[in-house]
């Protein structure tokens, strides 16, 4: 709405008058038709972090639930807060320029699950994110932070990424025997 | 509606539009103007480290050398200029400090460190390095 | 599918930003401002050649320099890919950005290995 990536839904007439009120489609989606973009890359890119709890051995039912301490739940709370509004994906420059690029929401979402101390899908992920359209793609404009209605913080996620991939990747280097 | 599912497909769809982005993109909105000018310090950064070589070669080749050096130093216009690489090194310290939290987690046993620890440390330790070159470059003398 | 290289270049750009941010304002400002300014007196030249010649100063401007390069030829190189949209030179552009950082780097080493 007038060139910023907005909720609609969540906009007040009141701050953006007086008009005229420029609407627009989300940018970095094609656009069907009117206000439609199609967002079927957002959706596929998603699915290719397995956004999901990832266990190797999972635990019968009868043993209970997986619990869960308030700091471990801090830990990734910010990040499962995405609403997939993918304003973010409209704020990123990156993934218009570059439509491969997986995209701030996608890598944020990847650190949910990452940060869930019942998850066990780091090294999937890590597969598939530190590659050139994953995380080296961005190149830290931090709008997609900024957009967010939601404080995600995707840019955070990714240099937090970043980084971990970084130390990852200088381990594997220095001890290649070790695990990963 | 099968098609449109299809990932392969969706990039090549003809009728669906896709808005050609233009060349100065990071022109239209404030926000990219001030990344792209945080991109470019980069340069100048570079040069200042060029210089920083030559000036050591220079102190090595000799007094008359290196004197001729700093009368190049001391002109007006290359005062203006270096103020100039001044404020976009700068510019680039400041924004890349601002930005050390989101990098950098810290935690403190079991509590996480909010971020402006992170950054007033960033901060800390640039003040220190700056105060300690400062004593090594004139200090010494 | 293998995971990328460029968690190196990633981490040689990161050196060189931190170094650049904490290092270059204060050499700048007191070398090529004050200094002329008259601001401060600068040691004598006699004092500055003995730091200058000095192992650790000489590995410190190595180590200064070589990553503040690194950190430009990244950076400058996502500049050009993504600022001009110069997507079809990206090998070009790869090639001439490290390789200039490379080269600069090497007569670094050079010069503060056996000219100073």
């Amino acid at each position: 709405m007038n060139g910023e990536p907005v909720l609609t839904c969540a906009t007040y007439l009141e701050s953006v008058l007086p008009g005229p009120i420029r609407v627009e489609p989300l940018t970095g989606f094609p656009v069907i038709r009117d206000l439609i973009g199609d967002i079927t890359d957002f959706l596929e890119k998603l699915q290719r972090v397995n956004p999901w709890l990832v266990r190797n051995d999972e635990r019968d039912p009868s043993e209970g639930e997986y619990l869960q301490t308030p700091e471990q739940l801090a830990e990734y709370k910010s990040y499962a807060m995405c609403i997939n509004c993918m304003l973010c994906y409209t704020a990123c420059p990156i993934y218009e320029l570059e439509p491969e690029f997986i995209g701030p929401a996608a890598i944020a979402l990847a650190q949910r699950y990452n940060f869930d101390s019942r998850d066990e899908g780091k090294e999937a992920r890590m597969d598939v994110i530190s590659q050139a359209d994953g995380i080296w793609a961005c190149t830290f404009v931090g709008e997609c932070s900024t957009v967010c209605p939601k404080n995600v913080d995707p840019a955070g996620a990714i240099q937090r990424y970043k980084v971990e991939a970084t130390a990852q990747y200088m381990k594997s280097m220095v001890m290649p025997w070790a695990k990963r | 509606m099968g098609k449109a599912l299809n990932p392969d497909y969706t990039p090549f769809h003809p009728k669906w539009y896709r808005r050609r982005i233009p060349i100065f993109w990071w022109l239209r909105k404030r926000a990219y103007v001030k990344f792209i000018a945080r991109e470019l310090t980069s340069p100048f950064a570079a040069y200042a480290a060029l210089l920083l070589l030559i000036q050591v070669w220079a102190l090595a080749s000799g007094a008359v050398t290196y004197s001729r050096f700093m009368s190049l130093l001391a002109r007006g216009p290359v005062i203006l200029w270096h103020a100039f690489v001044l404020l976009c090194l700068l510019f680039h310290s400041i924004t890349w400090l601002n930005l050390a939290p989101k990098a950098l987690v810290l935690r403190l046993g079991k509590k996480r460190l909010p971020d402006w620890t992170v950054r007033v440390a960033h901060y800390a330790a640039w003040f220190a390095v700056s105060a300690f070159t400062a004593w090594i470059l004139i200090g010494t003398g | 599918m293998a995971r990328s290289n460029e968690p190196i270049l990633w981490a040689l750009f990161s050196a060189g930003g931190m170094l650049a941010a904490l290092f270059l304002p204060v050499i700048v400002f007191l070398l090529w401002i004050a200094g002329p300014l008259g601001w401060v007196t600068p040691p004598s030249y006699v004092t500055l050649a003995a730091l200058a010649h000095h192992p650790l100063t000489r590995l410190f401007l190595f180590g200064l320099a070589g990553l503040t390069f690194y950190h430009w030829a990244h950076r400058f190189r996502y500049t050009l890919y993504d600022g001009l949209q110069l997507y079809h030179l990206n090998q070009l552009i790869a090639v001439l950005t490290y390789g200039l950082a490379t080269a600069l780097t090497l007569a670094a080493g050079l010069l503060l290995a056996f000219g100073v």
